[in-house]
């Protein structure tokens, strides 16, 4: 007879796992994710006692202009990019546009240009200080989805452009065999297995557009997020906890979108007869098309660039690169390295938890550390705010804080990475070192570690350049006189002073090209 | 008997490929037959069957469905015009549709419900309607990818490599499945496969091919006892080749082991020097047996006892042959043991 373990033992064994984990790798993992979920856990607390007057105040007034405001550019700039990135997809890998390998690297640059850096390069270009200022008003509803819509579209495009690559060629022939032609099968096989990446694409860009504050604040438009911004500026903190508890919901909303998209993902089995897909002959039909994705090219990559790179010459020869220029430099490179080294600490005792001891419990802990993944940074800078100003006023005031809010937003990357290199480390070589008898940390340092290193530097990195380019978080949580370059470019622009934004925007742009080749890889 | 399918001349070579995938491969395939494209992986099978499905155009040659030209010099019919259903080797079932779904795919006639009804019932999985492929195992996915190619009633049914993803015991079960529905639903089948074992059980009809050309056709018994190259030998079972002379009366052939009996008079002639093949099951322990030699190793592998026999030639040199005991029989190594030789498993084999 098998004999069992008391009820309550066997619930938390089966909470924790079979194997209790190392103890204080357990307490470290613990601690980092409450670090990482308290502040957000906090903002929502606030939020829902925040008392019911000023719920109803806000809730006949601002929040509807906001939800519609916030819903409505959503809406379009998903729908938009969703066609853009979905169209070009299908363009560069299965018609036989000349070219195409090239544009296909190209159609994804747009994303090294942050997206507040791109709305600057149309404001030079159509501001009211702008050569073609009276062509078009930038500061408008459709100036922001425009923006937005063609700095985001790569995401939708990656993913959909890497699904079609993974494609099954076996399911269009036996779509064919049963007797449809190629719209038949392109409409009533490929593009309902392509309908989980479309989808996971347009989420990404739904939670870029629900999150962004740079872009949105800069072309003047109101959304949640720069609404929150102006509510902590105006220091009405109860009514920006409000506003970012909706917020939250939302973008939890369309997180449980992605969740139920993602489940049905394994579409793409491997194939293990692959053979690579059918080009199709579009005849002539070729160079309408490759005019336009020159044209997307030019508006996404080609403009913007132009117009940074000349406004950079004209301030450099001005003397933007003064003492001051090289202060900021040194201000974003500080917090930011801080940030990426620290996420390497904090990302491996969870990420190696999980991968080793799965169970509901080390879920639990991966999920609390991806609280801030996806939130915007007004949300994460104003939870900072509520807990450093009462519990630990200290570091409130120093670029400490900054380093927090970062690791807040982007740990995730940092974990996502390094978990992705344990994954490729079967658990029998832990077990072959523990055999050999290395105490568990030996093991850890003289074998796990060393083997997920480049992954483990990747996640840096990966954090590090987002630091660079992140605004709102730090446009809130600085101390006085503490300026990043992220910040100049907004200020700077704000003024209208553009040759000297344009400097600093270029040294983002040129940091960001770093994760482009995680991307490509990864899709 | 009518012909469903005939290849006249067929050659097809890939781009920036010299040779020739398939080199004027000419073949005709009785109306509810199931025939089998046997040969090593390279040998130009697949490319055939894709040739008869549509999803390749030959350069040369013309093929014919049902009597109705699909591909020659001035005609092309595309896939999804041939009157084929299609079996693929990973099933290829849509993931995003049901089982019932899947099979009714592409069905255009009225009688949807009903025909997806019976085709089910056809590959017994009546009740599996609402599943999800993915919950299926290997065994049910090949079952209605099936269906799914018999739903249309096609003229002809491709099977690739069905069974390479089964494993032994499913194997088995599914290669007496298939043949039972293609039966049933009075299908000509043509199957693609790598494995000889499949090709022997299922076929009415084997075609081995090697280097895109057809090296032997025959039923599953004349490939087997009598392969008319070296090659079909050595690929379909194993063999024993030897060279021997025609003794007068064409019955027997006499070789450096001795004399081995020989059915195939008609097309040899006395004193004429030929290869022939040597099927180890050939061979039947006898008191009185001609040949004779030592166990050099053996190994019991279940059906049959495997032996290597070292026998020594009339020019004193020693020679080692391959047999095929009853795994009943109790032998040791360096053993003596007497043979004699049935002339069912002996072939003349052209070089």
């Amino acid at each position: 007879m098998i004999r069992r373990a008391p009820l309550k033992k066997r619930k938390i064994s089966s909470f924790m796992g079979r194997v209790p984990p190392n103890p204080l790798l357990t307490v470290i993992s613990i601690l980092v994710a409450l670090f990482m979920s308290i502040p957000i856990i906090y903002v929502g607390f606030r939020g829902i006692f925040a008392g019911s007057e000023r719920w109803l105040r806000l809730l006949d007034g601002r929040i509807p202009q906001l939800l519609l405001n916030t819903l409505g550019l959503t809406a379009v700039v998903v729908f938009f990019s969703t066609v853009i990135g979905v169209s070009l997809a299908i363009a560069v890998t299965r018609c036989n546009v000349p070219g195409r390998k090239i544009f296909s690297w190209l159609l994804v640059l747009p994303l090294i240009i942050p997206p507040y850096v791109g709305a600057v390069t149309y404001i030079m270009i159509f501001g009211p200080m702008g050569p073609l200022g009276s062509w078009f008003q930038i500061y408008s509803f459709s100036g922001v989805a425009f923006v937005l819509t063609i700095f985001t579209y790569p995401y939708v495009f990656l993913v959909v452009r890497s699904a079609l690559k993974r494609m099954n060629r076996n399911l269009e022939e036996a779509g064919r065999s049963l007797g449809l032609d190629n719209l038949g099968v392109f409409l009533k096989v490929n593009l309902p297995l392509l309908r989980p990446s479309i989808g996971a694409g347009a989420i990404l860009v739904a939670l870029y557009v629900l999150s962004d504050f740079g872009a949105i604040s800069m072309l003047r438009y109101n959304t949640f997020t720069s609404a929150i911004y102006y509510q902590m500026g105006g220091y009405d903190n109860v009514s920006a906890t409000i506003l970012s508890l909706v917020l939250i919901i939302l973008t939890v909303g369309v997180l449980w979108l992605e969740a139920r998209v993602g489940r049905k993902t394994a579409y793409f089995q491997a194939d293990s007869s692959y053979r690579t897909l059918e080009i199709l002959d579009i005849g002539k039909w070729r160079y309408p098309l490759v005019g336009v994705i020159l044209l997307v090219i030019g508006v996404t990559i080609i403009i913007p660039l132009g117009v940074i790179l000349y406004w950079s010459w004209i301030g450099i020869a001005r003397g933007a690169l003064d003492g001051r220029f090289w202060g900021y430099l040194m201000n974003s490179l500080q917090v930011s390295l801080l940030a990426g080294g620290l996420s390497m600490v904090f990302a491996f005792p969870i990420v190696y938890l999980k991968s080793r001891y799965p169970s509901k419990f080390t879920t639990i802990l991966q999920r609390l550390s991806y609280s801030g993944y996806a939130l915007p940074g007004v949300i994460v800078a104003l939870g900072i705010i509520f807990l450093f100003n009462r519990y630990i006023p200290v570091l409130y005031g120093s670029s400490f804080v900054i380093v927090i809010a970062y690791l807040i937003r982007f740990l995730p990357q940092s974990m996502q990475s390094s978990s992705a290199s344990l994954e490729m480390i079967p658990p029998k070589i832990d077990e072959a070192a523990r055999n050999l008898g290395e105490p568990f940390w030996k093991v850890i340092f003289k074998v796990i570690l060393p083997l997920m290193l480049p992954g483990l530097f990747a996640g840096g990195a990966l954090v590090f350049v987002s630091s660079m380019k992140e605004l709102p978080a730090t446009l809130l949580l600085r101390p006085p006189n503490f300026d990043t370059l992220a910040v100049r470019v907004w200020v700077e622009a704000s003024e209208a002073v553009y040759h000297m934004a344009a400097p600093a925007a270029l040294i983002i742009i040129i940091v960001s090209i770093v994760p482009i080749k995680f991307l490509l890889d990864k899709y | 008997m009518e012909t469903a399918i005939e290849l006249k001349g067929i050659t097809k070579t890939y781009k920036g490929e010299r040779q020739a995938a398939v080199c004027n491969v000419s073949l005709k395939v009785k109306k509810g037959s199931i025939i089998t494209l046997l040969g090593p992986s390279g040998c130009g099978k697949t490319t055939t069957l894709r040739l008869i499905a549509g999803f390749e155009r030959p350069e040369s040659g013309e093929i014919s469905i049902g009597g109705k030209l699909m591909a020659g010099e001035k005609t092309w019919v595309s896939a999804e015009k041939r009157k084929i259903g299609m079996v693929f080797q990973d099933y290829a079932l849509f993931p995003h549709l049901n089982v019932e779904e899947n099979i009714g795919f592409g069905y255009r006639g009225k009688d949807k419900k009903e025909r997806v009804q019976e085709v089910l019932e056809m590959v017994n999985l009546l009740g599996f309607e609402h599943k999800g492929v993915h919950h299926l195992s290997g065994g049910q996915q090949q079952r209605v990818a099936l269906a799914r190619a018999l739903a249309k009633r096609p003229e002809v049914i491709l099977l690739d490599e069905p069974f390479s993803n089964l494993d032994t015991n499913l194997k088995q079960t599914m290669r007496n499945e298939v043949r039972r529905i293609l039966k049933k639903a009075n299908a000509t089948g043509i199957l693609v496969s790598h494995d000889q074992k499949d090709a022997l059980a299922i076929s009415d009809e084997i075609v081995v091919m090697k280097g895109g050309i057809i090296q032997q056709k025959g039923s599953p018994r004349k490939i087997y006892q009598f392969p008319n190259n070296a090659f079909v030998a050595g690929f379909v079972g194993e063999s024993n080749m030897m060279e021997g002379t025609v003794e007068p009366g064409k019955r027997w052939i006499r070789t450096d082991i001795g004399r081995i009996p020989c059915n195939q008079y008609h097309i040899i002639s006395e004193g004429e020097k030929i290869l022939i093949s040597l099927r180890p099951n050939g061979f039947q322990l006898a008191e009185d047996g001609e040949i004779e030699g030592n166990v050099e190793t053996y190994s019991y592998v279940g059906e049959y006892l495997e032996a290597r026999i070292s026998v020594t030639t009339q020019k004193k040199e020693k020679t080692s042959l391959l047999v095929y005991l009853h795994p009943n029989e109790t032998i040791q190594q360096g053993d003596l043991l007497k043979f004699r030789v049935s002339a069912n498993f002996v072939s003349v084999v052209k070089n």
